[in-house]
Order: structure tokens, then C-alpha cells, then sequence
């Protein structure tokens, strides 16, 4: 089981890496026009859910068993 | 007039919040975690989500009455007034927070507020019809039922419980999206800025795809905490390939995007199931 843990601790941070990038990169991609709010606002709201998610892995991953 | 009131709270949405609740609550205890423990902070947790949703229908009533999908709710079809529905809402939610406080803990209370007030505040006055990130950030409130299912048993919050609330973190905004392509025309008319309406349905496939790819990754996360053993891998494992699979699917199926919103749902309950039995066996 632990190997498979260490399996599954690798692939969940490639996943998770792999996803935020791809939601940055969808959400700053995007043309202007589609912006409804402050470009600061837009930031944050776009970045947080990704690193929040970044920082999870980073805390599973010296956490874990 | 009772069958109004009951309509106000969502009960769909509160089942799905209470399934993520209880095997959270398992996994903290690393077993059953006492039936009366559960009971108590399941009927907590129904008070302070039912207050939430209320006073989100009492805030959204104009919107639920340009929407096909809404416009039977019981503000729209003046069965309640909206005075009555926001102090309906209120005594829910401070009846949630009295409850929990009394028979659970105090952790388990204000995680649960912080959800109602986070739902309300943030989410429906903020960012609903402000912003097409409105359902990914306005999402965590139906996340933290999973933290005060985690917080009721051991008054604190583990890594393991922060891997519970991403999940459903990020599974709330393909979810909903879905959703949200097949009511696509309702928003615009009602201008709510939701993601298909803002960017396009292509686009929004495309984000679909990448937050169905950071789910899946979080869902894994859960494995190496050590909380989990081999009946929860295997499940998340066909699970997250059914997300990605389903995710790819869409692209060319988009006119289905329902079935993929009610797939999303046995997604989820399958996957926090999986947690119960592997916590409980």
C-alpha cells in the first residue's frame, strides 16, 4: 500500500499542477471584452482556486503517512 | 403552505451536502463515530443550510422569477412573502448554530455559519451577478459541510478534511456549468453572469475539462493522508478516468450537458461512499 500511495501522491500532484495551469492559462487567455469586473479582482478570483489547490498538495505532501 | 417553507430550504441540495457530511465524520473517527454524534450535527447542519438557501431564494427572487427553472419557487409564485422567507432563513440559521453549539461543539457551530454567511454574503450578494467566477469561489460554501462533519468528531481540522473540502471545491464548477449550459438562455435573460453566458459553451468545455482534471487530482490527494485504503484508490482511481472521460464526451455532446450534471452528482455520492466503507470496514 505505501507503494501505491507514493503512486497516487505523484499523480494527484501532476493532475492538479496540470489542471491549474490549463484554468490559468483559459482564464488569462480570455479577451478583454469578457472581463466584468476590476483586472485585480479578476486575478484573484481566477488564481485563488488553483493555488489553494497547489498549497494542498504541499501540505499532503509533507503530511502524508 | 408547510410544503412551501420545506421548498424554501432546497432539500435536494441539502441531501447532497449531508452525504459529504457523514463520511467525513467516519474517516475523523476512523470508524462510526457514534449514531448520536451524527444525528446531532446532521439535523445542525440541515438547520444552517436550510437557513442559507432560504435567504439566497429570498435575495435571488428576481432572478428565480425570469428562470425557467425557478420561477415555480415559492417567492416568484407569491406563496411566502419575502418578509416572512428572510426571518424564516435567519431562525434556520441561527437555530443551526444554536443546535450545533449545544449538542456538538463549537468548531462544528461556526464552521456552519461561516458557510451560511460565507453563502449569503460572498456568494449570493457578491459575486452571483457580479462575476463569472461567481460559482467556482461562491462554491466553497458547500464545501464546509464536509469540515464541520470532520470538526464534529475531533474539534479541529486535519489535512485529510481540507482534501474533503476540495473535492467538493472543485467538483462544484464542472458540476454546475453543466447545469448552466443547459439553462444557458435563462441566465442571460435573467444577467447572471455564469460562465457559458460570459465565454460560450466551447469555453466552458474547456474549463469543465480542467478543473474535472484538478478534481481528479485532489480526489488522489485523499490516498497518501493514509485516512483511505484500497476500497477508496481503486474507487477514485475508475472514478477520476469516468470525470476525465465524461469531461472529453461533452466536448462533442454538449447539447447533453444535463446528463453530465446528473452524472456529477452519482460522481460525488459514489465517491464519498466509498470513503464511508472504507472507513467503516
Amino acid at each position: 500500500m505505501d507503494g501505491l500511495r507514493d503512486a497516487f501522491m505523484i499523480a494527484a500532484a501532476v493532475l492538479v499542477a496540470g489542471g491549474a495551469v490549463a484554468v490559468v492559462v483559459l482564464e488569462f487567455g480570455s479577451s478583454a471584452e469578457r472581463r466584468l469586473g476590476s483586472r485585480l479582482r479578476d486575478a484573484v478570483e481566477v488564481l485563488l482556486p488553483p493555488l489553494l489547490a497547489l498549497a494542498l498538495v504541499w501540505v499532503v505532501w509533507f503530511d502524508r503517512v | 403552505m408547510v410544503r412551501a417553507y420545506v421548498e424554501l430550504t432546497k432539500p435536494r441540495i441539502i441531501e447532497l451536502l449531508l452525504t459529504t457530511t457523514v463520511p467525513a465524520m467516519i474517516l475523523a473517527a476512523g470508524g462510526w463515530p457514534g449514531t448520536w454524534l451524527v444525528t446531532a450535527t446532521l439535523i445542525g447542519g440541515t438547520l444552517s443550510a436550510g437557513g442559507a438557501n432560504t435567504i439566497n431564494q429570498v435575495i435571488d427572487a428576481d432572478i428565480d422569477r425570469v428562470m425557467r427553472r425557478t420561477r415555480s419557487r415559492p417567492l416568484p409564485t407569491d406563496r411566502i412573502s419575502p418578509r416572512n422567507a428572510l426571518l424564516f432563513g435567519a431562525a434556520l440559521g441561527v437555530a443551526g448554530f444554536g443546535w450545533l453549539l449545544v449538542t456538538v461543539n463549537v468548531p462544528a457551530a461556526i464552521l456552519a455559519t461561516l458557510a451560511l454567511l460565507f453563502y449569503v454574503f460572498i456568494y449570493t450578494l457578491l459575486l452571483k451577478r457580479s462575476s463569472a467566477q461567481n460559482i467556482v469561489i461562491g462554491g466553497a460554501a458547500g464545501a464546509v459541510p464536509a469540515l464541520v462533519g470532520w470538526a464534529a468528531v475531533t474539534e479541529g481540522l486535519d489535512p485529510a478534511a481540507w482534501v474533503l473540502f476540495a473535492i467538493i471545491f472543485f467538483w462544484t464548477p464542472p458540476h454546475f456549468w453543466a447545469l448552466s449550459i443547459r439553462y444557458r438562455d435563462d441566465y442571460a435573460a435573467a444577467d447572471v453572469p455564469m460562465l457559458p453566458v460570459v465565454v460560450g459553451t466551447a469555453r466552458t468545455l474547456d474549463h469543465i475539462l480542467a478543473y474535472g482534471v484538478v478534481l481528479v487530482g485532489v480526489s488522489f490527494l485523499l490516498i497518501p493522508t493514509g485516512v483511505v485504503g484500497l476500497p477508496y484508490t481503486i474507487t477514485a482511481a475508475v472514478l477520476g478516468a469516468a470525470v476525465i472521460g465524461a469531461s472529453l464526451w461533452l466536448r462533442s455532446h454538449a447539447e447533453q450537458a444535463i446528463r453530465y450534471f446528473l452524472a456529477s452528482n452519482v460522481y460525488l455520492a459514489a465517491l464519498f461512499a466509498a470513503m464511508a466503507v472504507d472507513g467503516l470496514f
